[in-house]
This record gives C-alpha cells, structure tokens and sequence, in this order.
C-alpha cells in the first residue's frame, strides 16, 4: 500500500505534466496550423468547418509562390541582413572592446549607446524616409541596410563588451608585454578568444535584420526589392489580396525557415542577448 | 576606436531626430507642393487634442497591458513548471522559446489564418464552449485581444526565459538549509524563489513594457487598426499621419511625443538593469 506522501508526489507530478502539456499545444498549435494551411488547396482553406489536416502535397502552393517573384524578396532579405550585420559586427567590436578594456567615452558612452536602442524606430521612419529621398537611398539595399546597421548596433556593442569583459584582461597584457601591440592583443588575443560569443551576436543581428518589417515596408518602393516581411503583406492588402493563404503560409514557413536553424546556436546565449548583457544566463 | 559607432549613430540617430524636431515645428504636407510653414508648435496642440491620438494611446494601454499581464502570467508559470528536474528539459526550453525568433509579421498571419470564422480553428473551439460565435477581427473588444492572443504568444517565451534563468541562478545551498529546517515547497518558493528572482522578473516586466509601445507588426496585419481605430495603436497612428494623410508636421509632432514617453520607460530600465 502505498503511502500518503506518495500519492500527494504522483498527483502533483501529474500536474505539472498536464500544466506543460496545454502550454505546449498553446505554443505548437499555431504552428501545426500554418504548415497545413501551406499545404492545403485553395477550398480546403476556405471550407467551413475547417479541415484539421493537409490535402495536398503542396507542390502547386510552391509553386504559384515562386510564381509570384519571392526569390528577389529572398536575395533582398539576406543581402540587407547579411551586409549590415557584418559592418555592425565590425564596428560593435571594435567599439564594445574600447569601452570594455580602455573605458572609452567612460560612462557616457556605452549608456548613450545603449539608450539608442530602447527609442521606438517609427520615431526616426518619418526624418530617415525624407532624409533617404533626397539622398536617392529609398528603394535601395544601401539604404535598408545603413537603416539597419544603425538601429542593431547598440545592439551589437553592447553584447560584445560584456563578451569582452567576461574574458581575463591578463592574457592581452602579456601579449602586449611580449612585443604584440594593442592591436595585436585585439586581433589574436581577444578576438579568437570571443568567437563563440561573437558569432552569437553574428546570429541575433542578423535575425533582426530578417525579422524587421516597418522599414523595409516604408523604405522599399516596389515588391521586387521588399525583404520578405513586407511581403507577406502584400498577400493581405496587394492587388492580388485575400485569397491565396495557402501561398502566403507557404512562404511563412520558407521565411522562418533560416532563423528557426540559426536560433538552434544561439540557445544558450538567449538571455544574455534578450537582455543586453545585463543577465549573464 | 569608437569613432565609427558614435558616427554612424549620429548620422541615423541624431541627425534625423534634429530634422524631426524642426519638422514638428511646422507645417508640411507631403507632396503637396508647399514648402515648411513655421506654426509655432501648432502641430503639438493639434496632436493633443486630437481624439484619434487619446484613442490610440488607450488603445496602446489596453493591448499593450493585457499583452504583459499574459505574458507575465504565462512566463513565469511556465519557468515555474520547468525549474526541476525534468526529462528532456533544455529540448522543452528550446521548443517553448521558438516563437520568439520568428517574423513578427508571419507571427500574426499565424494567427490571422486562425481567427477566421468558420474555416479557421479557434470559431469551433470558441461555439463549443460559448454556444455563439466570436467576429475575432470584426468586433471592437475581440479584435482588440486577437493582437493580445498574437502578441502574448510571441513574446510570453522572452518573459519565461528571464525567469528561469532567475531562478536557476538561487543557489541550491539556500534551499537544503530550508529543507532541514522543515520547510515545504511552497514555502520556499514564497520566502526563497521569488525574493531572490525579483530583480529578473522586473527587469523582465520593464523590458516589455518597453517594447509593447513599439507594437506595430502584429497589429498592422491583423486588424491594421480596425474596425474603426479600435486597435489602432500609437504607433499605427504615426504611420497613417506620416504615409496616410501625409501630414508630416503631425507625424513629427506625435513621434517625439511618443520619444519622450518611451525616454522615461528607458531610463528607469537602464538605471535598474545597471545600477551598481
């Protein structure tokens, strides 16, 4: 027989079992649902009450989808993620190693910088568009990716300094002392030492670059040269609107595609990029 | 060696914000051929007693603050339920974190394509329970909650995260001295758990906040502020002065409004997440 402190254990086992497995159907279902949306026909999306499960093997949805250009949105995509995030990675990590080991711009600077990043961008979209109109950058990959470059790197600086700081300061002194310079302590010492640390920061620029929306929907003139955010709107308020969500889950799903096999890397740096270093994890 | 990132973040950050202040002084509609009329911050008083502006930064309370409460409440019973020892713990972590890392625009087709009456998943579940049927993107208060539904759903693992990682920093020690000392469960959670992940959970908490005013993705595709503006937010606002009704002056009037808020959010976050 068993006893009572036993049965109370199963039952709140049991619990917190059945507690986890309702939160995980609140956070796969949405999921199940747009992979059968994208592969279901035009009915089945429509048909009422709804279909539970796919109809088609998706090949016409793929294929009326690369119909519609989504290549160019894929190459706008990742050359406007792709080129800001190296020059924000460049900069940021020269930057956020002169705050972290020569207290460059002492206090003022890294709070400035970090306080850039906590302004709301719709702020800056009105004076960037006009400002990128007369400069003839709206409706280029210059122009997006400047925009982007600006708004990720407080970002990007301030994960690479608490990088920076994490690494023990007595490893670059000697290397400076056996004739290697500052800047060679930086580029062999430093660096290489950082690496994983700095292909997370890689990793989170560049899915926000991937992920951003309002700027390239207001920066970007025509539906060749959106990333794909934007176009996804489109599916909803273009001249084609209303009726193809089966196309438009299927490019959802190619879309999130990349960052879903990046995010695997930077799991464990999660909370320490959520929270601009401020939470080590 | 920090020279280029104070330039490149003048030149995006600051330049643009000096343009907005002179711009916010004025009047200019765009593409009407006129050039900047000076009107002596005539756009600020036109922005404050506009009801659409209240509406829309009630409009921002009331989404913005249920999308944190559920959050919260989500976050945290979920970093709860997973601070033990568990099978197949960090794959759980993992799986309960994905919807974070995606679009926020493909978020809220996600869930746009499951708010549709009748062929979507939700109308059946909703008359199984209610016996009626809910216009999820039609009805004022509905709509309203079908960007909190979106928007919690993406946002609650980033609450849940900062939690856990509270909790799993408490050191085991503190806990055995409870439990030699008799204590159960629940009171260690009350006296030792939460104390010491406050600080998390706050900065958790001011972390969202923060964001929640920049909500704009989720709620220009779902209900793209309908119907009427009842979900239409501050910063849907903005975008339609700005690339609507092309009123710059208004659109840089609100915007720095909207500035200031968000600077006094920011700086009570900065100073907590950083004080000595």
């Amino acid at each position: 027989m068993k006893s009572s402190t036993q049965i109370t254990r199963y039952a709140k086992s049991a619990i917190i079992g059945i507690a986890l497995a309702v939160l995980l159907v609140w956070t796969v279902f949405p999921l199940y649902w747009v992979i059968i949306t994208a592969f279901k026909d035009q009915t089945a999306v429509f048909q009422s009450p709804p279909l539970w499960w796919p109809n088609t093997n998706g090949v016409l949805a793929f294929g009326q989808l690369m119909a519609t250009g989504v290549i160019y949105n894929f190459e706008s995509s990742f050359i406007v993620s792709i080129s800001s995030t190296l020059a924000v990675v460049f900069i940021g990590a020269l930057t956020g190693y002169a705050i972290a080991r020569f207290k460059a711009g002492g206090n003022f600077l890294p709070f400035w910088v970090l306080s850039q990043r906590m302004l709301p961008p719709i702020a800056f979209l009105v004076p960037i568009f006009l400002m990128f109109s007369t400069l003839d950058l709206v409706n280029t990959y210059q122009g997006l990716a400047y925009a982007y470059a600006a708004f990720n790197l407080p970002y990007a600086v301030w994960m690479m300094k608490t990088f920076f700081e994490d690494l023990p300061v007595e490893m670059e002194e000697s290397a400076e002392v056996d004739g290697c310079g500052k800047l060679g302590a930086f580029v062999r010492i430093a660096l290489p030492l950082a690496a994983p640390g700095i292909v997370a920061t890689v990793i989170f620029v560049f899915i926000m670059g991937w992920n951003e929306f309002l700027f390239a929907l207001v920066l970007m003139r025509s539906v060749k040269m959106f990333t794909l955010p934007p176009t996804e709107y489109i599916f909803y308020y273009g001249p084609t609107s209303g009726v193809r969500y089966n196309v438009a889950s299927m490019q959802a799903l190619l879309a999130i595609l990349p960052v879903l096999a990046l995010s695997v890397y930077i799991q464990k740096y999660l909370v320490r990029g959520l929270t601009f270093g401020a939470v080590k994890g | 060696m920090a020279l280029p990132c104070v330039a490149l973040l003048a030149s995006l950050m600051i330049v643009p914000l000096v343009y907005e202040l002179a711009l916010s002084f004025h009047e200019w509609i765009w593409g009407s051929g006129l050039g900047w009329v000076f009107n002596w911050g005539l756009s600020y008083v036109k922005v404050l007693t506009d009801p659409r502006f209240a509406t829309s930064l009630y409009n921002t309370l009331i989404i913005g603050g249920s999308s944190l409460i559920l959050e919260f409440a989500i976050g945290f019973a979920l970093a709860s339920l997973l601070n033990r020892e568990i099978r197949g713990r960090s794959v759980l972590v993992a799986i309960f974190s994905s919807p974070m890392m995606l679009i926020p625009v493909m978020v809220a087709h996600l869930w746009r394509i499951m708010y549709f009456q009748g062929s979507g998943p939700i109308d059946p579940m909703v008359r199984a329970v209610l016996g009626y049927s809910i216009g999820w993107l039609e009805e004022p208060w509905a709509a309203k909650f079908a960007n909190v539904f979106a928007n919690t759903w993406e946002w609650a693992p980033f609450t849940m995260l900062i939690i856990l990682a509270g909790f799993t920093a408490i050191p085991v020690t503190l806990y055995e001295a409870a439990r030699v000392d008799g204590a159960s469960s629940w009171q260690m959670f009350r006296r030792i758990t939460l104390p010491m992940a406050r600080p998390l959970i706050v900065l958790a908490l001011l972390i969202r906040a923060m964001e929640e005013i920049k909500l704009f993705d989720v709620v220009y595709l779902i209900t793209t502020g309908g119907p009427g503006t009842e979900t239409e937010t501050v910063t849907l606002y903005i975008f339609r002065q700005a690339f609507q009704f092309l009123d710059m002056g208004k659109a840089a009037a609100s915007s720095f409004i909207l500035l200031i808020i968000v600077t006094v959010i920011a700086t009570v976050s900065i100073r907590y997440m950083y004080r000595p």
